[in-house]
């Protein structure tokens, strides 16, 4: 616990009051005074008051820079504004307040353009403004790539993607569906169904094992196929 | 015809930062929402500047009306390139001063020993019991302190430690030269430290 303050004299040295200025320059704006100023610290070293006066400052400071901020009454805002719209403000002169005189609107409007051209909008890099975001660049480009794909999907159809439908050629041609149809039987019907009466049969067309007697000229297959 | 107001009120939509010097210039055109808007920024900068130096809250939301009142019928003598809070600060200044050089005007000394809210406030942020005691004790403390400071450095001192203006702004608040506002606040904070010895209140209450 510390000693009764009230016990404390208030130094009061001629000889301190230039360390005290640098103190106050310490406290006040640490920033932008001398922090390191070995005169001022061989000074603390052997002054007990101007310890005191420093530490007593910081407190202060710390007890004045933490005071709070109090809520604005309920409705301030709109009593003022009230107060003003029956003193007339807002009211543009030689007219109703929506009706103002084109002179008044002219000059209003280029006193707006001027004061905008003295205060362009700030331009910000990507990257400031990937870093405001708070987001990664890449997930700015999310939205616009799921829109462009959303957009494909309708333009193309459906089912070129989504949908494993049967081919629209067989749909709307059912000859060719009938040809199929034959040639699938054809191709699975037993010997005796082959219709060709020139077939010369399975054993006769199966090629040799020994390559070497193969003659092509005598191949029956190559006969009844015609070349 | 289109109304200035509609009409100016577009360029606030259009997605141009709406800094203070756009703000007064839509306001001197008519604009009553650019002149809310610009009024809502600073109304708890004032209002607790005026409560600040009056500790008294129906006084100070008087202030304040007649502050923001004045502001608008000054509007035109505001100087775009600077900045706006010294400008309706000094504004609220001379509005608390003229109001309180009424003789009907009576501000109660013993305002100054009624309970401070603020530091209730303050302590309500603190999650730690003992840090809201603290709190709340530091800032009794140092607004009792303050209330018994002559008023020109209470001005400077919140000014520069509450409102967190620079010296310039500070001079410009204070329509004084900014080696003078130096002098203020380090007298200030002597002075304060006077009266904290003395209630014996700087080494218990403002640890």
């Amino acid at each position: 616990m510390s000693k009764p303050v009230t016990e404390r004299p208030i130094p009061d040295n001629d000889a301190c009051e230039p360390f005290r200025d640098l103190i106050f320059s310490r406290l006040d704006a640490p920033d932008e005074a001398d922090a390191f100023s070995a005169g001022l610290e061989r000074h603390l070293g052997a002054c007990a008051g101007c310890r005191d006066y420093q530490i007593d400052l910081s407190r202060e400071l710390a007890a004045l820079r933490g005071l709070s901020m109090l809520p604005v009454p309920d409705g301030l805002s709109d009593r003022i504004m009230d107060r003003l719209m029956l003193e007339g403000a807002f009211a543009v002169e030689d007219g109703l307040p929506d009706e103002p005189s084109h002179e008044r609107l002219e000059e209003c409007l280029a006193n707006v353009s001027e004061v905008s051209a003295n205060n362009p909008p700030r331009l910000l890099s990507l990257e400031a403004r990937r870093r405001a975001s708070g987001r990664p660049l890449a997930w700015r480009w999310l939205a616009p790539a799921t829109a462009a794909a959303a957009i494909l999907i309708v333009t193309l159809g459906w089912s070129r993607f989504l949908l494993p439908v049967a081919s629209p050629t067989l749909s709307y041609q059912p000859e060719a569906a009938s040809y199929m149809d034959d040639a699938q039987e054809l191709a699975y019907a037993p010997e005796d169904r082959i219709l060709d009466p020139e077939w010369p049969g399975p054993e006769a067309t199966a090629r040799p094992a020994d390559s070497s007697s193969y003659a092509p000229d005598d191949d029956p297959l190559r006969q009844w196929v015609g070349f | 015809m289109t109304s200035p107001t509609s009409e100016t009120s577009l360029s606030l939509r259009g997605g141009q930062p709406d800094d203070d010097a756009r703000l007064v210039a839509l306001s001197r055109c008519g604009d009553a929402k650019a002149f809310r808007r610009l009024m809502e920024r600073y109304l708890p900068a004032v209002y607790n500047h005026l409560y600040r130096m009056t500790h008294n809250h129906d006084l100070s939301e008087d202030m304040t009306q007649q502050a923001f009142v004045n502001a608008y019928r000054r509007l035109d003598a505001f100087d775009g390139g600077r900045s706006f809070k010294p400008w309706i600060l000094r504004i609220a200044s001379n509005a608390m001063l003229s109001v309180l050089r009424k003789p009907s005007t009576r501000v109660s000394l013993d305002a100054w020993d009624e309970p401070d809210r603020a530091p209730e406030i303050a302590a309500r942020t603190a999650d730690d019991p003992e840090e809201q005691v603290e709190r709340r004790l530091a800032g009794e403390a140092v607004m009792k302190a303050l209330g018994a400071l002559d008023d020109k450095y209470r001005q400077a001192l919140l000014l520069r430690y509450q409102q967190d203006l620079s010296y310039e702004d500070v001079a410009a608040a204070l329509e004084l030269p900014v080696n003078t506002v130096r002098t203020r606040l380090r007298r200030g904070l002597e002075k304060l430290r006077e009266v904290l010895i003395n209630d014996g209140n700087l080494g218990d209450a403002l640890l």
